[in-house]
């Protein structure tokens, strides 16, 4: 016979081989950015272990203690403020007292020590997020922190990814909420219309000429 | 021809196929994202107590005008409790709006929305929340109240750190208003309030 | 690859006379077995959907709520008791307040003393001082 050094499906091989290094390129990229977008990367949904089992679902949704009896400064200051141990004792020094849960909380105040909780919301250092003119303008605490009253451990509800930013700063009309409303976390954003969302917009002195997505707005 | 031609792209391609491996070189910083700053609430390993928020020392106090002794402070006129508003405070819709926002926030969870001593915790907790809606406390100085939100009474603690004097001034306002809706005298009411309050509406 | 080509023995003449393998693989079953993958991942994300749909509870449950008629029926001891669901509990002490605070009612009929709403006992304080209180 001739040389023919190839067998007779090396085309087909040749044809599958080309269609499976196009998938596994695509496939590979795909993985990485959904890699990128998930639970696994972004810790979105994921709650963490903390030194108290604390729980917003328990001390919102069912006891009705507004988000500002622990995160005081939230109206004045960049950060929402982290409850002291004070805080936490002005009421478990009357209830729940022998819990050994609260082990934690009773040492902390008594030797002074703080509890050291593991942090949710991480922003990049080079990111400054203020607190205080979010709420002030009328973004309420569930469009950043989701619903923060049905969560047993506490979990990041967004990525943080600076495009989601970038589409409220673009569009601040589809998140706004009255000023009343902002510690409401069962709010919907779809109880007032479009018009009046634009119309807090306005009256809340909002800039929509484009100033809200200058990169000094929050890197500086 | 053709065939030289095709070879040469083939070759000029393969001769760049290296160009991906300088994707390895890539390595993921950290330092923007965490830098060497403290930021609030952060853990120090250079202050002796490991906080990076450090406490302000003993007996300091806040530049400009600030007075401890002065009454928006104390609550008191020398030494007594206040029987009014410190002059820096001005009674109107806007003290009253707030003093509700800060008393539903703050107070609520106990003394209840209304100021009976029947809040949600009150509920549930093995303790007795004293009610507002009595003579003694309607009867008593404003300053009194002032000074049971600065340095707490009985179980309750201080609320002094999470509520600004301006604030606790307001609340104690808002108190007033609600000891006035829960007792209040049938002299001031208009006489269709008064059809509501026979009708109990 | 496939039975089309399994009668076929050998190389044809053509291939043979080229030195090459002239005839193509069929590519419609690779199309299909891409298109039914992506099908089954669509159907999968689909039906997914649905159980979630039917089986997620809601927070504002109360199916496990005894009502007062029937706290009355069972004649449990007096409160306090388990709570069943501290969310109605919640809700329920909010609400009884808040309209408290939006009606008018007798406190002392005796003494001429009223419960109005808040809104007008904070207009009334503006009007008529603190000491409207006393």
């Amino acid at each position: 016979m001739s040389a023919q050094i190839f067998p007779r499906n090396a085309n087909a091989i040749f044809l599958a081989s080309l269609f499976g290094l196009v998938m596994l390129v695509v496939g590979i990229v795909a993985a990485m950015v959904g890699f990128y977008l998930s639970p696994w990367y972004t810790d979105v949904g994921v709650a963490k272990a903390q030194p108290v089992p604390f729980s917003h679902k328990h001390h919102v949704s069912e006891l009705k203690i507004d988000c500002r009896y622990c995160h005081a400064t939230v109206e004045k200051a960049a950060t929402a403020g982290f409850p002291a141990t004070e805080t936490c004792m002005s009421c478990h020094s009357q209830v729940w007292t022998t819990s050994p849960l609260l082990e934690v909380v009773r040492t902390s105040y008594q030797t002074g020590e703080p509890v050291v909780w593991n942090r949710i919301y991480d922003l990049p250092d080079f990111v400054y997020f203020n607190h205080s003119v979010h709420v002030a303008k009328g973004i309420g605490c569930s469009s950043c922190h989701g619903r923060i009253d049905q969560q047993q451990l506490a979990a990041k509800a967004q990525p943080l990814y600076m495009g989601w930013c970038l589409g409220c700063h673009r569009a601040p009309e589809d998140y706004i909420r009255p000023r009343e409303e902002v510690f409401n976390m069962e709010w919907d954003v779809n109880a007032l219309s479009l018009a009046q969302r634009q119309q807090l917009v306005i009256e809340y002195q909002i800039p929509t000429d484009g100033r809200l997505t200058n990169c000094f707005v929050c890197h500086r | 021809m053709v065939n030289s031609g095709r070879r040469s792209i083939f070759t000029r391609v393969a001769r760049l196929a290296w160009l991906p491996l300088c994707l390895l070189l890539v390595a993921c910083h950290v330092d923007m994202y965490d830098q060497p700053k403290y930021k609030p609430n952060a853990v120090s390993n250079f202050f002796p107590d490991g906080r990076a928020m450090q406490p302000p020392p003993a007996n300091t106090v806040p530049l400009n005008s600030y007075n401890p002794d002065s009454p928006l402070m104390t609550g008191r006129i020398d030494g007594q409790l206040a029987d009014q508003l410190p002059p820096e405070i001005k009674l109107d819709a806007a003290l009253l709006a707030r003093g509700q926002s800060r008393y539903n926030a703050f107070c609520a969870p106990c003394h209840g929305l209304v100021g009976d001593g029947n809040g949600v915790i009150a509920y549930r907790g093995p303790m007795t929340v004293t009610s507002l809606h009595n003579d003694r406390l309607r009867t008593v100085q404003i300053g009194y109240f002032f000074d049971v939100i600065t340095n707490g009474i009985g179980r309750m603690y201080s609320y002094a750190s999470r509520i600004p004097p301006e604030d606790r001034w307001a609340i104690a306002a808002y108190v007033r208003a609600l000891q006035l809706s829960q007792n209040a005298d049938v002299a001031l009411l208009t006489e269709a309030e008064l059809q509501q309050v026979r009708a109990g509406r | 690859m496939s039975h089309a080509h399994a009668h076929s023995e050998g190389p044809s003449a053509e291939s043979l006379a080229l030195n090459h393998e002239v005839s193509d693989a069929h590519s419609r079953p690779v199309v299909w077995g891409v298109v039914i993958v992506f099908g089954v991942l669509i159907l999968a994300f689909v039906l997914m959907g649905i159980v979630l749909v039917f089986t997620a509870g809601s927070i504002t449950d109360a199916s496990n709520t005894l009502t007062d008629n029937e706290v009355t029926q069972l004649q449990l001891p007096p409160a306090p008791r388990l709570e069943q669901n501290p969310r109605v509990d919640g809700d329920r002490i909010i609400a009884e307040a808040t309209a408290r605070l939006e009606s008018y009612g007798w406190v002392n009929e005796r003494a001429g003393r009223a419960h109005i709403p808040i809104e007008r006992a904070m207009e009334l304080l503006l009007e008529h001082g603190l000491d409207a209180v006393k």
